[in-house]
């Protein structure tokens, strides 16, 4: 069923997930469906969670405290639950960053990818 | 329990997968969102989907979590970590304001001219009324003048005598100099000949000024001596100027005034003496005859109060001494006493009015500044209202978001002040020169002093508290059901209020503005058309002052010689010369007089006029009307009978009416005179000044003063300038010719200062108008964006658009209006503030407040109209629909 080197951007997929949710989440809070939206929207389809794994990784999160998890009712809606970055959250996705960024420099230099 | 989560709890049911009940329902809602985001048209059935979904899901790794009561664990904060929290707080606010870059940049800019303009002046007022003045123990330094009480000249030049008496007398005073305005010609050492402006000081006035050199010395006692070597100290433009910045212009010879002289010192340009600046130092000689010299008043004084002594007491010891010299010399000092005025007063009495109006002007455009921002910021706080009420219900504490708002605020604003200060930077030295030009006394060397950047951060932290303080506020009492249900939309009510409100203070205050700079333009309008008594067009004036003993003893040919040679220059239809060129700023000579046939006035009652040593042709050639009897000719020279010509207002002043022709004159030198005509009144001092009686001296029987060239051509006179100063060189080599300028360009020249600040004033007048303007369209665009549904059904219900868009304008010309009245009222009181500088026009004059308050409501209806225009172009459908 995979292509050669599927496997390895399943892994480097399921890696991301934090780092996307963290992004995702820093600039205003959101529920699970709207990021299930926004990630498939803006990665042009490139990242895809189904939606159990993003939960998992959702809880995960706000075990850790980096996201908290409020019910959030509108009017004439149900309520959903909307996710929000912590201070704590806001810093390791700073960390998170910092990490992948040398994370890809250094695929560049071994495996010569080069971006543009 | 609704169909999705049926669907879900079936699956999970069937399977025995333990998950909470929130959690079936976040998974539910998130199904239902899936199933209804499929494309138009998709066939379907909702439970397969369901199960699909929940089974290519990896629904088991989802495992049964804690439910969710307490808030989880939020880490202590360290301080590393609470850094760390600030500065990412910082760059996320960062982000959000890149994202709006239209807003962020519309508050930078407006706040970085607010904050750059208000430093600028700051720096102004700081330099010319506040800032130390630059000499030792300044504070105890005074100027003394003599006041001659009815006639209300409280600082008039010192008569040597008195001088000597007074200051020898006195024991309040712990030094005194004397000190005058000198004029030079420089020359020899190979340099052209050059006329250089400075002062004659004695060496204790250069001491109580702190003179510093930088190179030499400055003046001992032997130099003032009677009989001594002439020397000279120059400053440094003139050594960088003329010496090339030479290490050996120190100790080197000129000729000076025709004599030799010896450069002793340099002085910093920067030096200035009682604001005045100069090429040149020159010892002050006092001759011994002058203790006893009481007749004429030319010198001025320095002095340095002894410590603990006030000014006021010195004052009073100063007042008794002299009514002491009157009782002694009752024929020369009755009508006088001797005034006291601290050395800071001096420098800045005369320009202090102006400089508080300016700073509270730019202040106020400020005021208005922040008032925009701060209105801009509620509207997009109201934005973000929705987004607020989210946040706190998800647990962010209102401290939270208004420390968030305001870092936002604060980061908008202190970009701002950034911005503001390099702006300030540039504008003070723009300013500083100008200010100089227009004669206000500005120290140093207009560069932004610590003073005025402590002044700009501060005020940027309180633009920042102001601006933030309504957004801050609100979010604290955001309520959430309401901001949740709304979606969003602000409301109107009390916000809305508040931006009334201040638009309706920035309309007032550009009202402020604009009324004084109406009043200023009017005075400069007014000033220029005051008629000179002269034409000024197509005239050359130069300026070729003998001065030094030889020099001036050969004046008269001198002058008679240019001026046959300037008359045959081509395109020349007149020439002449005078010692004082009107309105150039030299004050000239006045001296008091009596009509020979009248009874001696009472002393101190004596009348003034204005001496004006003149050569014959000065009327015909500034085409001053002659009205009565003749001009001079070359006839009236010395040895021959004295005579004088007077001006109209000496004829009504003093001759009532009746033709003074035949009448004798005698001055306060004791020379008498015959009036052999009478010529049209002349501004010789200013355009706004008072006429004071004139009296008109051949030039060959009173050959002093400042020997000026008058040449009227009937082509342009500027480009006569070097064929004339030639023909100046072919008389005498040695002779500087200076000022070579059109006699228009000296008219100007007199009206810098109301032309400044009226431009000044005008300029930020303009400023706070545009922002009010701004303002007020602001909070129509608003108003009318969130009545579209209010709009939307009186459409529907058959009013025409132009009705709608009548009602807003009228509502917003409430708040238009009401600023401008109350702005208008504001003025009468306020302008006041104006009346030294204003000509022609009173404070609070009702006309120009009336065109002024007409030109601002104008301006509001059509800052009204347009975004009303704009929002009543409304669906009548969809407004509804919307609703």
């Amino acid at each position: 069923m995979s292509r050669p080197g599927a496997d390895i951007l399943r892994e480097a997929k399921k890696g991301s997930a934090e780092l996307v949710i963290l992004a995702l989440l820093e600039d205003t809070p959101r529920h699970g469906y709207d990021l299930a939206a926004r990630i498939e929207s803006d990665s042009d389809g490139a990242l895809a969670y189904n939606f159990a794994s993003l939960y998992a990784t959702l809880y995960k999160l706000e075990e850790r405290g980096w996201i908290q998890g409020r019910w959030v009712e509108k009017a004439g809606q149900r309520r959903r639950r909307y996710y929000k970055l912590t201070a704590a959250g806001a810093t390791m996705l700073g960390h998170q960053r910092q990490e992948w960024k040398q994370f890809v420099a250094a695929l560049g230099r071994l495996a010569g990818i080069s971006f543009a | 329990m609704n169909d999705w989560q049926r669907r879900v709890r079936r699956y999970v049911d069937t399977r025995r997968l333990d998950l909470g009940d929130e959690v079936i329902e976040e998974l539910a809602a998130h199904l239902e969102d899936a199933w209804q985001a499929r494309p138009v048209g998709s066939a379907g059935d909702a439970d397969a989907f369901a199960v699909d979904a929940l089974q290519r899901a990896d629904v088991p790794a989802l495992v049964r979590r804690r439910a969710a009561t307490a808030p989880p664990p939020v880490p202590e904060p360290s301080s590393s970590s609470v850094l760390k929290g600030l500065a990412s707080e910082a760059r996320h606010t960062l982000r959000l304001l890149r994202r709006a870059p239209g807003f962020t940049a519309a508050v930078t800019v407006v706040l970085a001219l607010g904050i750059g303009a208000t430093t600028a002046a700051f720096q102004l007022v700081y330099s010319a009324l506040l800032a130390p003045l630059p000499y030792p123990d300044a504070d105890r330094l005074v100027m003394v003048w003599e006041h001659h009480i009815a006639r209300n000249q409280p600082r008039n030049v010192l008569n040597p005598g008195n001088y000597f008496a007074w200051s020898e007398r006195s024991t309040s005073l712990e030094t005194t100099g004397v000190f005058n305005v000198a004029v030079g010609n420089l020359s020899g050492a190979g340099l052209v000949p050059e006329e250089i402006r400075g002062l004659a000081v004695e060496p204790a006035v250069l001491a109580m000024a702190g003179a510093r050199p930088i190179a030499g010395r400055v003046f001992a006692a032997a130099d003032g001596a009677p009989g001594a070597a002439q020397t000279l100290i120059i400053s440094d433009g003139l050594w960088q100027r003329r010496f090339g910045g030479s290490a050996d212009a120190v100790g080197r010879a000129v000729v000076f005034n025709g004599e030799p002289a010896t450069i002793v010192g340099i002085l910093p340009s920067t030096f200035e003496l009682v604001g005045r600046r100069a090429d040149f130092w020159r010892p002050a000689v006092i001759p011994p005859e002058a203790r006893t010299n009481f007749r004429g008043r030319s010198i001025m004084a320095l002095a340095k109060l002894r410590a603990g002594v006030s000014p006021a007491a010195a004052q009073q010891e100063l007042s008794t001494i002299f009514a002491d010299l009157v009782r002694e010399h009752p024929d020369f000092n009755t009508g006088w006493t001797l005034n006291v005025v601290p050395l800071r007063e001096q420098l800045t009495s005369d320009t202090r009015p102006a400089l508080w109006v300016l700073f509270g002007a730019v202040v106020a455009v400020l005021l208005i500044a922040c008032a925009n921002v701060a209105a801009l910021l509620l509207v997009r706080a109201t934005g973000r209202r929705h987004e607020m009420a989210v946040k706190i219900s998800l647990g962010a504490r209102p401290m939270h978001l208004a420390r968030q708002l305001f870092l936002e605020t604060a980061m908008l604003v202190g970009a701002g002040g950034l911005l503001g200060a390099g702006l300030a930077r540039v504008l003070t030295r723009v300013v500083s020169a100008t200010a100089r030009d227009a004669g206000v006394p500005v120290l140093g060397d207009g560069a932004l002093g610590g003073a005025a950047l402590a002044f700009a951060v501060g005020a940027t932290a309180l633009t920042a508290i102001a601006c933030s303080l309504g957004p801050v506020l609100r979010a604290r009492r955001v309520s959430i059901n309401e901001s949740l249900r709304e979606g969003g939309r602000g409301g109107v009510g009390s916000r809305q209020r508040l931006r009334g409100w201040l638009v309706a203070g920035e309309v007032a205050a550009a009202m402020l503005i604009l009324a004084g700079a109406a009043l200023l333009g009017r005075s400069y309008l007014a000033l220029q058309d005051v008629p000179p008594g002269f034409t000024a067009s197509h005239v050359l004036t130069a300026r070729g002052w003998r001065i030094g003993s030889e020099a001036q003893s050969t004046s008269v040919t001198f002058a008679r010689q240019v001026i046959d040679r300037a008359r045959t220059l081509p395109g020349v239809t007149a020439a002449s010369a005078t010692a004082f060129l009107p309105l150039d700023g030299n004050p000239g000579i006045g001296s008091s007089f009596v009509l020979a046939d009248r009874p001696e006035p009472a002393p101190g009652e004596k009348p003034i006029a204005d001496y004006r040593p003149v050569m014959p042709g000065y009327f015909a050639t500034l085409q001053i009307p002659v009205r009565e009897g003749r001009d001079f000719t070359d006839a009236d020279v010395e040895g021959r009978p004295r005579v004088a010509i007077v001006n109209e207002t000496f004829v009504r002043l003093l001759s009532a009416d009746v033709s003074p022709i035949g009448r004798r004159l005698a001055d306060s030198l004791g020379e008498t005179q015959e009036i052999v005509g009478v010529v049209g009144d002349v501004t010789l001092n200013s355009l706004g000044g008072e006429r004071r009686p004139a009296i008109y001296l051949p030039f060959a029987q009173l050959p002093i003063g400042a020997l000026t060239f008058v040449v009227r051509t009937s082509g342009d006179p500027a480009v006569m300038g070097p064929s004339f100063a030639a023909a100046v060189r072919e008389v005498d080599p040695n002779q500087p010719v200076s000022d070579i300028r059109p006699l228009d360009a000296v008219v100007a020249k007199s009206l810098t200062r109301p032309r400044v600040a009226s431009a000044a004033l005008g300029l930020f007048a303009g400023a706070a108008l545009l922002l009010a303007i701004v303002g007020v369209y602001g909070v129509v665009a608003y108003g009318v964006s969130q009545r579209q549904p209010e709009f939307g059904v009186r459409l529907a219900l058959g009013a025409r658009r132009q009705d709608i868009m009548r009602m807003v304008v009228r509502q917003s010309m409430w708040l238009v209006g009401g600023g401008a009245v109350a702005g208008a009222l504001l003025a009468v009181p306020a302008t006041r503030a104006l009346r030294s500088l204003l000509y022609g026009v009173l404070p609070g004059d009702p006309l120009t407040l009336g065109a002024v308050a007409l030109l601002v409501v104008g301006a509001g209806a059509l800052a009204s109209s347009l975004p009303a225009w704009r929002g009543t172009a409304v669906d009548p459908m969809s407004a509804l629909r919307a609703e």
